[in-house]
């Protein structure tokens, strides 16, 4: 079991990472990770020794999806971005803005199954268990997500394009 | 994974900022006591110094309060008490104030971190805890007022939070008025291990206290016991 102090150093970044994701912005992205940690810390003894960032990532997510359900409600859309025909096309701060953009039109569960399978790389069985929802439930949901994706003004031309290679 | 989640999973990890800057404990400790570390709020990080500096511009302190909240760094105190003895026991007029919102104009500012020294009492073991009596003493030439609990955290000598950061006991109780050169009072209760299912009291060797509202750390050298920390609201120092 690592200590709280290397926990937090070692993984405040990619935390941090994960909840502007979820939330779109940094002030938010913070007070997240920070209540968080915070609720985390407070039973870290508890925690399976082998697994702290299972159970971090889970108070994390379900922060976000209690303080989405309370106060979160004046989400503003956000404006269309020209297409683009390819990626690579864009620069790092237009990538981000896309991306921001077609975040924060997805539903908050849906974004938060986005964000845990494609971003952590969890598996479906995975994301389930974070989210106390069916793996059935994290299919629909991911199903749900990508289409939307697709058909994102931001994201479309990336997510559409056929494969060359 | 089809061909749409690979290429989502590209984006998403190629896309993703890197953050403005990282956290540590030492932020997480800080959160304890502030209401952003409570569970259905959600203020910004800056929503706390925001407060406090307006607070503090109407109460005369500007120069003093902008230096304290331009010190970004909790790591970093902006006072660095020598103290090991105990404050001296002066008599301390120090007195509740009402806390009505419609607070009367002589209401004193906020004390902020750099007006405020660092000093433990004594200590004492009862019923399985150990008491330690912690004061805040202005330093300033105003007088300043405190309401609430402090956030407090015990510290290695290398400067790491040691166990977890203190709990609350009680309610948060008045406002109280220190005098320049007077002092407030709070207390520190920490577990004795097997009773309060804190398997590994580890010794600590220093206390960092966030005098209340404050977003500037304070510390002091205190040898205890950092198990199950919980800490009482401040109040006159009798």
């Amino acid at each position: 079991m690592p200590s709280v102090e290397d926990f937090i150093a070692a993984n405040s970044r990619m935390l941090l990472r994960s909840a502007w994701l979820l939330t779109g912005d940094w002030a938010s992205a913070e007070d997240l990770v920070q209540v968080a940690l915070l609720k985390s810390w407070q039973r870290w003894e508890s925690i399976e020794a082998d697994a702290p960032e299972v159970y971090v990532r889970r108070v994390l997510v379900n922060t976000f999806l209690s303080w989405r359900r309370r106060r979160w409600n004046g989400e503003r859309p956000v404006a269309e971005l020209p297409d683009r025909a390819a990626v690579d096309e864009l620069s790092a701060s237009e990538l981000r803005h896309s991306l921001r953009g077609a975040l924060l039109g997805l539903p908050v569960r849906q974004r938060a199954v986005v964000v845990l399978r494609y971003f952590n790389d969890l598996s479906e069985a995975q994301t389930a268990d974070v989210l106390g929802c069916s793996i059935g439930n994290v299919k629909s949901q991911a199903h749900r997500a990508l289409n939307k994706l697709r058909a994102a003004p931001e994201l479309r031309a990336f997510l559409q394009e056929v494969a060359h290679d | 994974m089809t061909d749409t989640e690979r290429r989502l999973a590209d984006l998403l990890h190629a896309g993703t900022p890197e953050p403005p800057r990282t956290l540590t404990a030492a932020d997480i400790a800080g959160l304890a006591h502030s209401s952003v570390g409570q569970k259905q709020r959600r203020l910004s990080r800056w929503t706390v110094p925001v407060l406090a500096a307006a607070a503090a511009v109407l109460a005369v302190a500007i120069p003093l309060v902008i230096t304290q909240q331009d010190d970004g760094s909790p790591k970093t105190p902006a006072v660095q008490p020598t103290a090991t003895h105990p404050a001296p026991s002066a008599v301390t007029p120090t007195t509740p104030v009402p806390t009505s919102a419609s607070a009367p104009a002589g209401r004193p500012a906020t004390c902020a971190s750099g007006q405020l020294r660092l000093t433990t009492g004594r200590t004492e073991g009862a019923a399985g805890s150990i008491y330690t009596t912690v004061y805040l003493t202005n330093t300033g030439a105003q007088p300043c007022s405190m309401r609430g609990f402090p956030g407090v955290a015990l510290l290695d000598p290398a400067g790491r939070v040691v166990g977890r950061p203190a709990s609350r006991d009680g309610a948060a109780g008045l406002a109280v008025r220190v005098a320049p050169g007077h002092r407030a009072q709070f207390t520190l209760r920490a577990g004795v291990a097997t009773r309060t299912g804190c398997l590994t009291p580890r010794p600590s060797s220093q206390i960092q206290v966030y005098p209340p509202d404050q977003t500037t750390p304070l510390r002091a050298p205190l040898s205890t016991q950092s198990c199950a920390l919980s800490v009482s609201s401040v109040t006159a120092a009798g």
